[in-house]
């Protein structure tokens, strides 16, 4: 009797699997994201965990000193995961979050865990890229993950081809990301020496980032803009484009603050362009 | 007391001929080598993920080592009446509840040992170095904390009656001080008045397990070992817990009646 | 003549809170009053409910008396040191499921603190006298029921003890289990050892017993030798122990 009964549940299994299968498959995504699996999976709560990978990426670039939920504060400068090589004089005893302790048992008990504020430093930068990789599986539209896993991956770890295809990656998600292809841009100048490719990718980059500010959707990221036409103008020093140059400045002058020291530039530029002309 | 010793041979005997130690070891093991297979951006020398997985499922199995082996040992003598022939020799419940404790105690510290070994072997494949002190002194500390979770589960085994009941209670409080335990004070500050003074001597009550779970982050991160006169505090801290809570336990088992 | 175990004017009271149930309190033994001399056996007999179980849990520590005293060898059953000289086995106990028969007699020797070469032998000489040497490195959850029985026998006598005490040894066993159990406590007695045993088989405590004693609601009926009640009552044990516990047996109509 038992026999028949596993048969008739093993039977309804596999129906149930066979009718199952069409609307999982109607389910996924078509697009190539790789997480489209955890998709139908998790659902909505797969940003939360993105966000929790994120952080304890951070965490990790502080050695495990970092604030828990019940910590109000962040510490100094929350999340500077690209903030690039620590400055002299940042590894101190910071208790910015922690606060002296109240009483014996908090005074005791913080000989057990983190309690200094370091970064990260001499390759071991590596060790929050798993996190960061985790994040961008669950939450792949998380452009900052793609950045700042590629901002190390290409500055201090040497690993350039690693980086850009993490941002390809990042970009099949986000095609209209001006961000990604920022990054994208510094591997081919920084790493492969390639100052046409970099242009070419900063000149897309500015294009998504007009159009994106002419839906005005970005209004508070101005500070972008300045960095992408910044590094066009290296890129186009490199490629000895006077004309481009030219451009460039004027492009930042018109929005950037700081005109003061990019107007000597302008002007060094034109003179050669005039020389170039005679 | 010299009764306790065959008493706690018989729980750690125990322990190696039921599965759950190997099944809860394999588990750690699998888990670990699968996380330890990913290629994350073709760089094999992350290690610090790999040892924080590794770290965390060794302090779930042994919680749950230590939790579900002690909280079914006075039940089980009780149910399977095996108690009756054991106190009717020369054995005081005193001794009983120190045998039962010592077994328990015993047994987690050779699961640790095997745990730790395999901790070790992990990180040292990925770092080529083995940060011996601080090893050591996680896994003592480690021991230490589970001291205080079985004499804890053993004070529950009196109190409650059903195993699973006391497992449950127990596991939840022992996740509940880890979690927050450390963070009750400032917690209390924020309150004021009576509840704040309340929550505040619950702080002072409960046993702070958080400390021991926290040198976890001092490993995976690479920090330098903890100074071993703060090592001793709080291994001196965790051994008065124990017997405090064992005291209790004995309080409350002298006086039970065993055949109701 | 020496006395093993002698208890004076025993009272057993339940509190409420105990029985979990009602208000009140029950009284399990009251009154009671014993002497078990050294070197026989003696039959402990009454009803269910009627405090056997109790009155032996209090001479082993279990439960404590309400009032009166109980001693074992002169010393008081609370300390511990009064139960060096005793085997107790137990109704219906489940042995460590996880231990060998072996390993289970060596655990208990090693509680009694018996030299290892000695206790070995005492280990040999009680499967012996149980007839488990065969299936002694057997694992006792493959043990028939009988065959627990007969590893709580061996486990009562690890230390060869000068007094046993048996709480329904034949309780669940077939008539050849029972039969068995019977030559033991025969051999027992043979050996000088004192056995002070509670059963509901009146045929088989007829067969081995010296003295019985007949409890009933708490209180102590009748005590003396079963030749003296058999011959008081004019009719065997079975009818005596009716008789005592007010069983009117009604005739077929």
């Amino acid at each position: 009797m038992i026999r028949y009964f596993a048969a008739f549940l093993l039977t309804v299994c596999f129906t149930l699997a066979t009718v199952l299968e069409a609307p999982f498959q109607r389910m996924r995504p078509t697009d190539n994201s790789s997480s489209g699996f955890l998709i139908a999976l998790m659902g909505d709560s797969r940003r939360m965990f993105a966000n929790h990978f994120f952080a304890e990426a951070d965490a990790y670039f502080h050695s495990g000193f970092y604030p828990t939920i019940f910590d109000h504060a962040k510490p100094e400068g929350a999340s500077h995961l690209k903030e690039g090589p620590e400055k002299p004089g940042h590894e101190d005893h910071d208790e910015s979050f922690l606060g002296p302790p109240k009483d014996w048992i908090d005074a005791f008990g913080r000989h057990f865990y983190p309690n200094i504020h370091t970064h990260l430093s001499n390759g071991n930068e590596r060790e929050i890229l798993p996190w960061l990789k985790l994040s961008a599986e669950m939450d792949p539209s998380r452009i900052e993950t793609y950045v700042t896993a590629a901002y190390w991956l290409r500055s201090t770890l040497n690993k350039p081809a690693e980086a850009e295809e993490f941002l390809r990656e990042g970009l099949r998600a986000n095609p209209d990301s001006y961000e990604i292809l920022l990054e994208l841009g510094r591997i081919y100048l920084y790493n492969k020496k390639d100052p046409r490719v970099a242009r070419n990718i900063w000149v897309l980059a500015r294009q998504k980032w007009e159009k994106r500010d002419k839906a005005g959707d970005n209004s508070d990221e101005r500070h972008a803009y300045e960095e992408i036409i910044g590094e066009t103008l290296v890129a186009d020093r490199d490629l000895k484009d006077l004309k481009a140059q030219e451009a460039d400045l004027e492009e930042l002058i018109r929005i950037s603050p700081s005109k003061g020291t990019l107007e000597p530039q302008l002007e060094d530029v034109k003179t050669k362009l005039a020389a170039q002309n005679k | 007391m010299n009764s306790c010793f065959p008493i706690a041979s018989v729980v750690i005997k125990e322990l190696y001929r039921r599965k759950d130690f190997y099944v809860l070891f394999i588990l750690t093991v699998l888990i670990t080598l699968l996380f330890g297979s990913v290629n994350f951006f073709n760089d094999d020398r992350i290690a610090r993920y790999l040892k924080d997985l590794c770290l965390l499922l060794i302090w779930i199995a042994s919680l749950v080592i230590a939790v579900t082996t002690t909280a079914r040992q006075i039940p089980a003598e009780r149910e399977s009446r095996t108690i009756f022939p054991l106190l009717a020799k020369p054995v005081g419940r005193g001794e009983l509840i120190a045998g039962k404790f010592l077994g328990c105690w015993a047994a987690c510290g050779l699961s640790l040992i095997v745990f730790y070994f395999f901790f070790g072997v992990i990180s040292a494949s990925r770092e080529h170095t083995l940060h011996w002190a601080m090893y050591f002194q996680a896994m003592w500390l480690h021991w230490i904390c589970l001291g205080i979770v079985v004499a804890m589960v053993l004070l529950g085994s009196i109190v409650f009656t059903a195993p699973s009941s006391n497992a449950t209670i127990c596991l939840i409080v022992i996740i509940g001080i880890m979690f927050a335990g450390g963070h009750l004070n400032g917690i209390a500050i924020q309150m004021r008045g009576a509840r704040g003074t309340f929550v505040y001597a619950i702080y002072y009550l409960i046993p702070h397990l958080e400390w021991y779970n926290d040198v976890r982050d001092l490993v995976v991160h690479d920090w330098p070992s903890i100074d071993w006169l703060i090592w001793a505090g709080a291994t001196v801290y965790g051994l008065f817990y124990s017997a405090f809570l064992l005291c209790i336990t004995w309080l409350l088992f002298r006086r039970k009646s065993l055949t109701l | 003549m020496n006395s093993v175990v002698e208890i004076q004017d025993l009272r057993v009271e339940f509190p409420n809170r105990d029985l979990g149930r009602g208000r009140g309190s029950k009284v399990a033994v009251d009154g009671l009053n014993l002497r078990v001399n050294a070197g026989e056996v003696f039959g402990f007999l009454g009803p269910n409910g009627a405090g056997k179980t109790t009155t032996m849990n209090v001479l082993l520590g279990f439960v404590n008396a309400t009032s009166g005293s109980a001693s074992i060898f002169g010393v008081n059953v609370r300390q511990p040191i009064a139960r060096k000289r005793i085997g107790y086995l137990p109704e219906l106990t489940y042995y460590y499921k996880f231990l060998n028969t072996e390993e289970l007699l060596r655990f208990y020797a090693r509680i009694f603190r018996i030299p290892r070469h000695e206790s070995e032998q005492r280990i040999d000489s009680v499967l012996k006298l149980v007839e488990l040497e065969s299936a002694r490195k057997r694992l006792i959850k493959t043990y028939s029921k009988g065959m627990q029985q007969r590893v709580g026998l061996a486990q009562a006598l690890i230390n060869n003890p000068d007094l046993l005490i048996l709480d329904e040894p034949t309780s669940g066993l077939d008539p050849l289990g029972r039969m068995k159990v019977r030559q033991i406590i025969q051999r027992l007695k043979e050996e000088g050892k004192t056995v002070f045993f509670s059963s509901h088989e009146l045929g088989e405590v007829e067969t081995v017993c010296d003295r019985v004693a007949i409890l009933h609601e708490g209180k102590l009926r009748v005590e003396g030798p079963v030749a003296a009640l058999v011959q008081q009552y004019q009719c065997d044990l079975e009818h005596v122990f009716l008789k005592i516990v007010g069983y009117q047996s009604n005739p077929p109509t």
